[in-house]
Order: structure tokens, then sequence, then C-alpha cells
């Protein structure tokens, strides 16, 4: 089993899309996903039109002893681990127990026979669950946006990441790539971003995903694009010279790389 | 020792979009009399089609003996394709293939299109024309 944690400091820059979309096309491929949802606001469930429900409220029972893991079926060979606003109490619990920074270790432990690869959905903010997220994951994915602001943020993810590895003694997620997000190729300061991206993070840059309002529509309807409009440009990519650049199944492919070893 | 350029070994994708980019970005640069033709330049398409070697070579062949450039050949059989399915001269029926990727429907029994040519069904090569 590979953990993947999708994460960044920034808010909206379709962390969430990321982690669902490639989950799902995964699942579609034949392997078994688990999705796990740390955000408080719950979209996972709500982005597979599935219920919000107290799934790391019962993790945090669970790794005190008390509780089952609430894992809910949301598509062939694809499950969730809900969250909602119980996340909120179950920060604050976890927060006067030993060892806290381990709880998604234990969760992930117990059902690492059940799945080929887990994407942890990060909340934009570094709390426990975030640390925990990053010790327990094996790779780390960063969606971006092409702004300054989002930018900065995948700088934050990587300094904390780097931080939490010192200090486990090199435990914790490798950089598998950050993948820009909101691709506009008309506009002259995400091709500036795009640039700064590259210069700082190189050959981890992964194939970009276009802007499109086709998969802003998906949660709306508790589809995935794969479901809803899979040869939309978020999926195939922009055309450059007539070629197809980018797009989720570009950066699907990336991640079935590293789980073929 | 040289040190190793942060920018060798991108995503194809970002090198495309970062090449497009600085593509548009010369051609602002030009004074206005020259910007018109290099528009005119870059909107002129190059396109990559996977092209099997074995077709490759008899393109290549047939561009030798008719004294014109392969592009030209292309684009000339091409054409003639494109004419003959739209008189309804060609059917791709009984060469489709389901496809089991999501974009696209179908792909073609290669073995079939390319009977008779030598090396038939091997692996595609990309041909920049």
């Amino acid at each position: 089993m590979v953990a993947i944690a999708v994460a960044n400091q920034k808010g909206g820059v379709g962390k969430t899309t990321t982690a669902v979309t490639l989950g799902h096309r995964l699942a579609l491929d034949g392997y078994k996903v688990l999705l796990v949802d740390t955000d408080v606001q719950g979209h996972v469930a709500a982005a597979l039109g599935l219920e919000k429900q107290p799934g790391i409220y019962q993790a945090v029972q669970f790794f005190s002893g008390t509780g089952r893991l609430l894992i809910v079926p949301a598509r062939e060979r694809l499950d969730i681990l809900p969250s909602d606003k119980s996340t909120e109490i179950a920060k604050r619990v976890l927060a006067g127990m030993d060892f806290r920074e381990q709880i998604l270790n234990a969760v992930l432990s117990e059902v690492k026979t059940k799945y080929d690869v887990v994407f942890i959905d990060c909340a934009p903010s570094v709390d426990v669950l975030h640390v925990a997220a990053l010790l327990a994951a094996d790779y780390l994915l960063v969606p971006t946006r092409l702004d300054y602001l989002a930018v900065d943020g995948v700088a934050e993810v990587a300094s904390s990441l780097s931080a939490i590895r010192q200090r486990s003694g090199g435990k914790g997620a490798a950089l598998l790539g950050i993948v820009p997000t909101f691709l506009d190729r008309q506009t002259n300061e995400t091709v500036v971003q795009l640039r700064i991206l590259v210069q700082k993070f190189g050959k981890t840059v992964l194939p970009p995903i276009p802007t499109d309002t086709r998969l802003r529509e998906c949660p709306a309807l508790g589809k995935t694009i794969w479901e809803y409009a899979p040869t939309s440009r978020s999926v195939v990519g922009v055309y450059v010279n007539g070629n197809p650049v980018g797009g989720y199944l570009q950066v699907a492919e990336v991640v079935k790389k590293i789980l073929e070893g | 020792m040289g040190r190793r350029n942060p920018l060798d070994d991108l995503d194809p994708a970002i090198t495309a979009v970062l090449g497009e980019a600085a593509r548009k970005q010369r051609i602002r640069q030009l004074p206005k009399s020259e910007q018109v033709k290099a528009r005119r330049d870059a909107a002129r398409q190059r396109t990559i089609y996977e092209i099997p070697a074995a077709l490759k070579r008899e393109v290549e062949k047939i561009a030798m003996q008719e004294g014109l450039s392969p592009s030209s050949v292309v684009i000339l059989l091409l054409a003639d394709g494109v004419r003959r399915y739209q008189a309804d001269h060609v059917s791709f029926h009984n060469l489709k293939i389901a496809s089991r990727s999501p974009r696209y429907a179908y792909v073609i029994d290669m073995r079939a299109v390319l009977a008779g040519f030598a090396d038939e069904g091997e692996s595609g090569a990309k041909v920049r024309r």
C-alpha cells in the first residue's frame, strides 16, 4: 500500500478535487483506493455525492481503543473515510493525547491490507492532522494555483515537510510532485508563477491542470469528472502546437508509475 | 563537474506551456511590422501524430522517388484519404477496437491497417511534421 498526502496550506487550490479525481481514476484502473478526508469541511464525501460523516472523530476513538473505523464505499474499488464538523472536536480531543501525530499511521496500519493506495486530503492549515498526514504518507502531492500566494503556500508546505522529516529522524513523506491547477494560458501572471515554480522545484512540477468549468460543476452533481465530462480539458489537457498538454490523465500516469515501482 | 540545471528533465507538459509563453513574448517584443509575419509563422500547423515506423519509411521512400518533402507527401495522401472518407468510400468499421483509455472510444487495429507493409503493427514512432 502506498499513501499519498494531498496538501497545501493555502485554501482553494484544488486539493480535494485532485484527491477525488486521482482516487477515482486509479479505482477505475483497477486499484483499490481509500480517500481519507481530514478537512472539517467534509468535501470529499460531498464531491462524491455522499453525506458528510464523523469519520475522523471515530478514527480518534479508534486510536484511543474505544471505537471502530468508519469507512464508506463510494464507488467500485473506491472507499472514503469521511469527515464533517466533528473533526474540529476530534482535533481538540487529540490535543490531549500522547503520540497524537501517529493517529493516521494507526488508521493506515489497520487498512493496509485492503487498499493499494490511500489519498489523504489535508485541510488548508497546519494542525495536528496535517502533521499526522505528512508523517503517515509515503508521498506528498501539492496542488497549487498559479498565483503568488498559492505558490508561497507550496514553499511553506515544503518547509513543513522538511522540518517534520528532520524532527522524526528522516521519517515522513517524500515530495511526489507539485500539480499546478487552474492553468490559464492567457494570463501573464500564470506563466510568471509557473516559471517561478519550475525554477524552485524543477522536475517535481507535474503536468498542469487547465481551468475547466466542467470540473467546477462536478461537486454540485455529486459526480467525478470521469463520470461527468471525461473528455474535458481538465482531463485531457489543452492543445499546444496540436498536442494535448497537462490534465489529470497525465498526472494519474505519474502516480501510477510510482505505484508500479 | 557542472551543476545540474533545475530546468533539465522537466515534464514535457511544462516545457510546452513555458515554450508557448516564451514564443508569444518574443513576438510581442518584435517591431509591429514584423509581429504580423511572426504570428502567421507561429500559426503554421505543426502537429505530432503517432506514425508507425513502417509507414514512416514508406512515406520517405515515396518522397525520395517524387522529389518531394515527406510533409508534402503526407499532405497529398492525407488530402486524398480525407476526400475518400467524406465521399463514403472509406469505412473504419472493421478496423476499430474498443479503447481502454477514457480519452477515446476506440483504437485502430494496427495490424489490419498496416497489412502489406514491412514490420506491420510495430510500435509507432513520434514524428514531427
